[in-house]
């Protein structure tokens, strides 16, 4: 029994004192450069670099086959050895497709607020320049409210102002990334960021809000521009929270709300949109939605919009061409 | 006795062993500052920046202007500042789109619209209420501060900040025509009442005197600066000023009626405004020399 007890003990001992033997080796890595061994301690050498001709023959075989590999230099070594001077960008974009779904509000429209739900696929051509489409469906939140402008311009001017909201918007989009940085958060994580400018062209859809309820709306298709800027921030290498401040301009036809002589009447100035139709009837109201369509006010909208989204790169994986 | 000798050995081998563990379990970057020799942009430096301002969510109004701010840096991330802005008003499109609807002259006594009280086009205008002078004194918070590349050619330094503060806004009447009298579609002249009738009071010839003069002000802001060297950069700010005002400067509240029922103007038809405002300016840090970190 003594002597089993003794044995462990011995045992355990020595399997403590060889685990302990790379010490040596670490004190070494602690060495200034200068010293003579020190290049076989460096930190990893670039694994891309392709290996010189191998000597013809047997020898120059074993020697290759029996070399430790780059990567196996760096898993003995400690993790902060791992750390190189100058660190690869984060995450790279080149040819692969951004799928962002967002969400965007206007900041200045003083009577109506247009919530925007949609989103962009976007096929990038190197890291700084991308080409993509964007499609937004909308919802619209009148400022009707005690304090809206819209309810306090009838209460007090006596007058309700045409409005329109929008229905989509679609655009095709091209953007380049100019700044690319990162920061310290909360001094523990590096966080890689990067902002673009876009401009986009397309089409939207809009709806008049007729200020007479019983009046009918008509919608609007045209052109509608955009130039925006926005930022990325990544998450991961294939996720970024998206933040972006757009500038969306579009000529809307609004309802002829000053002028009340486009009305029903058949004698009024609508009256020749009305001929050979049947007051009442489903023709005659298109007729007068018609009439007051071609007489309404088509003035340039500028809506600034904030907007957030989440961007997933795909394939979400990609392969660091160069070395490190 | 030759056996215990060996297993000392071995043990006193094995406690030599120990602490080459516990060093290699210890990171040496542990207790040393993040970046060494970092350019401290902000420490114990006073910020000067002038700016240009524009509104951007007034509802009748675009104000434009400049102004500046003085900061000092108490460290690197936090601060102290006081701005001051002026700011010109310009018609924002929503006044032409009613305008449009609103009548020339004001209804007289035997039109038949006179029972609706509808201001006229100059009566409307008169009464619109803008901020003309924005003071501000705040503390900044700088969270993020890095560096970025241009166009993977310029490196630059910038940083990310927050704003918080309280202010005062002085408004008036930015597109008043001055005038005393309107003329109604009577051909009457029609006076202008510096202040609310007991009694059959009309607030379109009322002056709306109520809602100008200074308005205590929450200020909230957020903004960038990217910095060219050590001393200059560009500014680029949202700033939001909370105030009680009446834009429209007509009568929103019943609560301060007339006895007989007429509209008054008074401090009762303001409510809480938001006017975020987008600045551009041009920072200028003081002394022109950063300091550097260990």
């Amino acid at each position: 029994m003594r002597r089993l007890a003794i044995g462990l003990c011995v045992w355990t001992a020595t399997a403590l004192t060889l685990s302990g033997t790379d010490r040596l080796a670490y004190a070494r890595e602690q060495q200034p450069a200068a010293s003579p061994e020190a290049p076989a301690d460096k930190p990893a050498d670039p694994p891309a670099e392709a290996p010189a001709a191998s000597p013809p023959g047997e020898s120059a075989t074993q020697e290759v086959a029996g070399a430790k590999t780059p990567t196996e230099g760096v898993q003995i070594k400690s993790r902060w050895d791992d750390i190189a001077v100058l660190p690869r960008r984060y995450s790279l974009k080149a040819k692969r497709v951004e799928l962002m779904p967002m969400y965007h509000f206007t900041l200045n429209n003083p009577l109506i607020r247009h919530h925007g739900f949609g989103g962009q696929l976007n096929y990038f051509l190197s890291e700084a320049l991308w080409l993509g489409i964007e499609g937004t469906g909308y919802l619209s939140q009148q400022f009707s409210g005690s304090d809206g402008t819209y309810f306090l311009t009838g209460a007090q001017d006596k007058v309700l102002p045409a409005v329109n909201k929008l229905i989509f918007s679609a655009l095709l989009d091209f953007g380049y990334v100019p700044a690319y940085g990162k920061f310290a958060l909360f001094n523990r994580a590096i966080v890689h960021w990067e902002g673009y400018v876009n401009l986009g062209v397309g089409a939207f859809m809009s709806e008049v809000i007729p200020v007479k309820r019983s009046d009918p709306a008509f919608q609007n298709i045209s052109a509608m521009v955009k130039v925006g800027v926005g930022s990325r921030l990544f998450l991961t290498k294939f996720m970024t929270l998206n933040a972006f401040l757009s500038l969306y301009g579009y000529p809307d036809t609004f309802e002829p709300v000053a002028n009340v002589s486009y009305n029903r009447d058949t004698n009024g100035a609508c009256r020749d949109y009305y001929t050979g139709k049947q007051a009442g009837t489903p023709e005659f109201e298109a007729a007068y939605a018609s009439c007051r369509k071609a007489n309404g006010n088509t003035t340039l909208s500028l809506d600034v919009v904030f907007g957030l989204g989440l961007s997933f790169f795909l394939p979400p994986k990609f392969e660091y061409k160069g070395p490190r | 006795m030759r056996t215990q000798r060996f297993i000392f050995s071995v043990g006193a081998l094995a406690l030599l062993a120990a602490p080459a563990h516990a060093d290699r379990g210890r990171n040496p970057l542990a207790g040393q500052p993040a970046i060494r020799h970092r350019v401290e942009m902000r420490k114990l430096r006073l910020e000067l920046t002038p700016q240009l301002m524009l509104s951007l969510n007034q509802p009748y109004l675009i104000g434009v202007g400049g102004g500046g701010a003085l900061q000092f840096h108490l460290t690197d991330w936090l601060g102290l500042g006081a701005s001051f802005h002026y700011t010109a008003n310009l018609a924002a499109p929503l006044v032409g789109r009613i305008e449009e609807a609103l009548p020339l002259n004001y209804a007289g006594l035997g039109d038949p619209s006179s029972g609706l009280r509808q201001p006229s086009k100059q009566m409307f205008r008169d009464h619109l209420i803008g901020p003309s002078m924005l003071i501000g004194v705040y503390g900044t918070l700088t969270p993020i501060a890095g560096k970025f590349s241009l166009f993977n050619t310029l490196f630059a330094k910038y940083d990310f900040y927050g704003l918080i503060g309280v202010g005062f806004a002085m408004l008036n009447t930015p597109l008043s025509s001055g005038q005393t009298a309107y003329a109604d579609t009577g051909g009457r002249m029609l006076a202008v009442n510096s202040t609310a009738l007991g009694t059959a009071n009309d607030v379109n010839l009322q002056a709306p005197d109520p809602f100008t003069g200074l308005r205590p002000a929450g200020l909230f802001g957020i903004g960038v600066h990217m910095f060219f060297n050590h001393f200059i950069g560009l500014n680029l700010e949202l700033r939001d000023y909370l105030y009680k005002s009446n834009p429209g400067g007509l009568d929103v509240s019943t609560s301060d009626n007339n006895g007989d029922n007429s509209p008054v103007l008074s401090g009762a038809d303001e409510y809480l405004v938001s006017n975020l405002y987008f600045g551009l300016g041009l920072t200028i840090m003081i002394p022109p020399g950063a300091k550097i970190s260990r």
